[in-house]
């Protein structure tokens, strides 16, 4: 058997040549591969318009043909009558193959989201190879603009933005929706996918751009139905549990304005059946936090959070009201929810007639 | 110092239980094995009942004393029996390996490798697989500890990671609506399981081995995969319904800390599954054979074996579509039946009533 002692090193070395860095005969040097961080798609009369922005991966080198270089990275525009014909262009035109797995976010265009996302996301996620869990966003206005924007930092503008949309999403004040998550909800069909809404504006103190979040886009399906304003999602992302550390400001009664931390909101949700009505309860728990200055202002602690109490509550049962005026959207999924607990229930029949009968409970106590 | 040639009921559970976890979780999620991911959940307990019915001819042909193989009863019936029975089991073996070894290949060539040729690699990864059968069951089992060990901490480092997507919201209504249906999944999971035909033939050669080893086994692989589909279902939801290999969507959406590409370790994992799994059955095959056609202690079978894996697998992994209609469980379902219930409870019998008649 001496003859098979050298087996495993012959067998080693030739699976050496197997590594997906030993390609023969093209070896794909990483000069060869444009590689893209941030994509953005606008809807164009004749079709569809792909904003790609990649990174340079030899920065201080002459920029590429037909490249606008900024900084490190390089913003290309491909126009197609879909996805497909656009990022065909991309080698021809580049000379380089399109890597789409180092992709940071996808910026959708308020138009082509108007018209329906799926068919494009889906392209993307099964065509292009990119991670599922990159973040998805609706531009205000044109997504060329978000996804072409020097931000002014050598980390690229979909560094920025994505940065942005974390820190944003902490606090509430938008709802950071990733792609895997955006996909399910829009398979789900009984629950309402939202992103955030991005845009980008000019600093006051310089001519730089900075990144804005001006709410969020809720979606009927694939098709955006409505945006609502950054307040509405603060509230939303309270409601449904989404925020962990929320900072309202609250009116009280004498005209002071107070601004209020609130910690870990806790979301319950009961449903009641009774006599085949459905009826909900959300019971929000939280920890309010306020500053020593408010306080002094007022006569006690717990005057000061029955006042916050009532305001939050009107609001919450305001914002509650406004999103659900607008038909066919579950919020706190709710309609699943019943339908897990009632499989005989039919969440399309009694939807409304469930989102009606909702009841929102709050719970304050001080940290 | 152990037995020569004897590995412990811990390491052939091992075995088990790392080359059986490949085969459920690289299934493609359009396997009929229940379409929901709620059947796929519930799916673990009509397993149980399957798995405790398997065990009962499994355990009336190795005996109390678990020194019985299915050939040595066969043996007693007719010696042609006997060769017969160990031509079946091997060419099951040989199946099922190739069946793992497509289902690899397949993998790697839609997610690791698309459209690339990657034949190449699995002629070697064979070559290499029979050379680690040719190395013994000692080895095997030592590894097979060994990849286990590996493998448990791969799953909670990939479901910590994960952990912080889950959402309830994202679970199924976990209704048995389809009680049919469910039992059918639990049967598709237990014709994965196809390595406990190895105990008819490899029980002697198993120290310590019992009943309890094997309920604990049945329990513990239940409970992993139960708790691992309702994480892929809390993460993905609807999504990973849709995707061709669930289990993988989940590590790619995972992340801990700086490291991001976690279905890089998922893939080394699933490397190391496949391989024991190939190893496995090709001893198996050629422990089948052994016994009842040649007395040799050369190596060379193990690598006819090998060979003979791969040719089996060409056909099989020319689309997805021929690997469906090969891992069809309307196909293999009625083979694992005949192989794994049938045949052993009719030979049990039998030989146990010739046994009587001598006594008489």
């Amino acid at each position: 058997m001496k003859r098979f002692q050298s087996l495993p090193i012959i067998m080693c070395m030739i699976l050496t040549l197997a590594l997906s860095g030993c390609s023969i005969p093209l070896p794909m040097e990483l000069s060869r591969r444009l590689i893209i961080e941030a994509v953005g798609v606008d809807t164009e009369k004749n079709g569809v318009k792909i904003t790609l922005q990649t990174v340079d991966a030899f920065f201080g080198e002459q920029g590429k043909e037909g490249g606008d270089k900024k900084g490190s990275t390089e913003i290309y525009g491909f126009q197609g009558q879909n996805a497909a014909e656009a990022l065909a262009k991309v080698e021809e035109t580049t000379g380089l193959k399109p890597m789409f797995s180092q992709i940071k976010l996808i910026v959708l265009s308020e138009e082509t989201a108007r018209k329906g996302v799926k068919e494009i996301l889906e392209y993307f996620l099964n065509e292009t190879r990119l991670r599922p869990d990159i973040d998805v966003c609706v531009s205000e206005g044109k997504a060329q603009d978000v996804v072409a924007a020097k931000l002014g930092s050598s980390a690229g503008a979909a560094g920025v933005l994505q940065e942005t949309l974390r820190a944003a999403a902490k606090t509430g004040r938008t709802v950071r929706t990733l792609l895997f998550r955006f996909m399910s909800l829009l398979y789900s069909e009984i629950d309402t996918p939202l992103c955030p809404v991005i845009s980008v504006r000019k600093s006051d103190v310089s001519d730089s751009l900075l990144p804005a979040l001006t709410g969020a886009a809720l979606f009927d399906g694939d098709v955006l139905r409505k945006k609502i304003g950054e307040e509405e999602t603060q509230l939303l992302a309270f409601l449904t549990g989404g925020a962990k550390k929320t900072e309202m400001t609250v009116s009280l009664e004498n005209g002071d304005l107070v601004s209020a931390l609130f910690l870990s909101p806790r979301v319950q949700r009961k449903l009641i059946c009774q006599n085949s009505t459905f009826s909900a309860v959300l019971t929000l728990r939280a920890v309010c936090s306020v500053s020593q200055k408010s306080q002094k202002n007022n006569a006690s602690t717990e005057a000061l959070l029955a006042q916050i109490r009532k305001q939050l509550s009107t609001r919450l049962r305001l914002c509650f009201q406004s999103l659900c005026a607008d038909a066919g959207f579950d919020f706190c999924r709710l309609k699943k929810r019943c339908a897990q607990k009632y499989p005989s229930f039919s969440a399309e029949k009694d939807g409304e007639a469930l989102l009606k009968n909702v009841i929102i409970q709050l719970e304050i106590k001080q940290k | 110092m152990g037995v020569k040639g004897k590995i412990t009921a811990a390491q052939l559970y091992a075995v088990f239980f790392v080359s059986i976890l490949s085969s459920v979780f690289t299934s493609l999620s359009s396997e009929a094995q229940g379409s929901s991911s709620a059947n796929r959940i519930l799916n673990v307990f009509p397993f149980l009942i399957w798995a405790s019915l398997a065990a009962v001819p499994i355990f009336l042909i190795i005996g109390k004393n678990t020194d019985q193989t299915l050939m040595s009863r066969c043996e007693t019936l007719s010696p042609f029996l006997s060769k017969t029975a160990a031509a079946l089991y091997a060419a099951a073996a040989l199946w099922y390996a190739s069946l793992g070894l497509s289902r690899f290949g397949l993998f790697m060539q839609t997610e690791l490798f698309p459209n690339k040729n990657v034949r190449l690699l699995i002629l070697i990864f064979s070559a290499a697989a029979a050379y680690t059968a040719s190395k013994g069951l000692e080895t095997l089992g030592r590894t097979g500890l060994l990849f286990f060990i590996l493998l448990a901490a791969g799953i909670l480092v990939i479901t910590g990671a994960s952990i912080k997507y889950f959402d309830f919201a994202e679970l199924p209504p976990l209704f048995p609506t389809d009680i049919k249906g469910l039992f059918f999944g639990g049967f598709v999971t237990l014709t994965k399981s196809a390595e406990i035909l190895s105990l008819y033939v490899l029980s002697p050669c198993v120290k310590n081995h019992g009943k309890k080893h094997y309920a604990f086994w049945v329990l513990c692989f239940s409970l992993t995969v139960c708790v691992m589909f309702t994480v892929i279902a809390g993460v993905t939801g609807a999504f990973g319904e849709r995707q061709t290999f669930q289990f993988y969507t989940l590590t790619s959406v995972a992340e801990l800390g700086v490291l991001e590409r976690l279905d890089e370790l998922l893939s080394g994992l699933w490397l190391l599954c496949a391989f024991l799994k190939t190893s496995f059955f090709i001893f198996l095959s050629e422990k089948c054979l052994r016994t009842s056609f040649y007395r040799t202690t050369k190596k060379l079978p193990f690598f006819v074996l090998g060979a003979a894996v791969f040719l089996l697998y060409l056909p099989v992994s020319v689309s997805e579509k021929a690997y469906k209609l090969a891992a069809d469980p309307l196909f293999n379902g009625p083979i694992f039946i005949v192989l794994v219930l049938i045949f052993p409870t009719v030979v049990y019998f039998l030989s146990k009533r010739k046994a009587d008649r001598r006594k008489t």
